[in-house]
């Protein structure tokens, strides 16, 4: 199976060096001619958070969250991520290696096209609501250049009560515009250790047209049916607006799932706004 | 001569080890692996901090991948935008949930 793929063996490896070394040389040589015209890296664009929100947390609890991170526009070096602002009660700690901040996982630089994550431990008062709201501050060098940017996190809290297999993190579904399709998912969080077979029916859709992916009878999570202790996941299904009032809709939904062997529900709804299209 | 052999020989074998020269790994199967573990680092809570390192080691070793091949994927990975490109394709692919 893996001989159909393609290596990066030993003599790639070699002979990439060998390359490096003469592109090396042609920069040397390159800089010393007259500058062509470049454009200007767009400041904004060279490190972005690819999860604004976050997995779920459990109110009252610890833990370790990532933010994501992916660079674009040359190597974002000295990364550097502090809390600068939390919702009240909220307690953030960074890993032992850097203490005052926390960093990428692989390393300290992020380069153009690169993924990797910064570790947070996240402590949620027992008094939290739906969510709490973190401002981080991200300082990195960039281009030779010292940046800051700020970015407004927010991390999705549960309320366990005890016996509970999952919570559903989403309560909204957002705006759909009249005479529009849109798919729209609902957040799970996992609290039992393993379920598995997870699928989402809705039972009242309120008058909305619904349709599942596949045009199916249900809906299961994105990544697969099974939904673990700390994880967060989505179900999607699709709303078609056509045809219908203006306002605010209320779906009830049936989660089903297997613990074990013994199979269970939880039920719950949300609540999804149909409003004027924009002109 | 003898000592100057050994020299030589240790400069090599040193040059070896900093270029990567003597790991060699399947790069299509690291970058399904790295694009995934991005996404679903992000999807999970973890009690100690740890718990992240173990669950990528848990995914290697499940994977057939030792640590030496994943530390040397991820040095390429500085100097290669095509790996990265293909780590951000697996990513979105696995990730984007289309809301």
């Amino acid at each position: 199976m893996t001989s159909s793929f393609q290596r990066y063996g030993a003599d790639s490896k070699c002979m990439r060096t060998r390359i490096i070394l003469l592109l090396a040389a042609l920069l040397i040589v390159s800089t010393a001619l007259p500058a062509a015209a470049s454009p200007k890296p767009d400041v904004d664009q060279d490190v972005d958070l690819t999860n604004y929100e976050t997995a779920a947390i459990v109110a009252g609890d610890s833990a370790w969250i990532a933010l994501n991170w992916v660079g674009g526009g040359g190597d974002a070096e000295n990364f550097q991520l502090v809390v600068k602002k939390t919702d009240p009660g909220v307690e953030v700690r960074y890993p032992d290696n850097t203490g005052a901040y926390t960093s990428l996982w692989a390393d300290d630089t992020l380069s153009d096209g690169e993924y990797d994550f910064t570790a947070v431990r996240i402590t949620v008062p027992y008094a939290a609501g739906s969510d709490v709201k973190l401002l981080f501050d991200l300082t990195y060098e960039h281009a030779g250049k010292q940046k800051t940017r700020n970015f407004n996190v927010r991390v999705p809290v549960v309320q366990y009560e005890g016996g509970e297999d999952l919570q559903q993190v989403t309560s909204s579904l957002g705006e759909v515009a009249l005479g529009e399709s849109a798919w729209v998912g609902v957040s799970f969080a996992g609290l039992a250790p393993r379920l598995d077979d997870f699928q989402l029916t809705v039972t009242d859709a309120d008058g909305l047209p619904i349709v599942y992916p596949g045009d199916g009878s249900s809906t299961s999570l994105h990544h697969n049916a099974r939904l673990e202790d700390g994880e967060t996941d989505i179900a999607r299904f699709r709303v078609d607006a056509y045809d219908l009032p203006i306002g605010t809709y209320t779906i009830t939904i049936r989660a089903t799932y297997r613990k074990d062997a013994a199979t269970a529900e939880l039920l719950g709804s949300v609540t999804l706004v149909i409003i004027e299209p924009a002109a | 001569m003898m000592r100057r052999t050994r020299i030589a020989t240790g400069i090599i074998a040193t040059a070896l080890a900093l270029t990567g020269c003597g790991v060699s790994y399947d790069a299509p199967l690291l970058a399904s692996i790295e694009g995934r573990w991005m996404c679903d680092v992000q999807r999970y809570t973890f009690d100690e901090v740890g718990d992240i390192q173990a669950e990528l080691d848990a995914r290697l070793a499940g994977n057939g991948v030792t640590s030496d091949q994943y530390r040397a994927f991820k040095d390429d990975l500085i100097d290669s935008p095509e790996l990265r490109g293909t780590v951000a394709v697996e990513f979105t692919n696995y990730c984007d949930t289309g809301s």
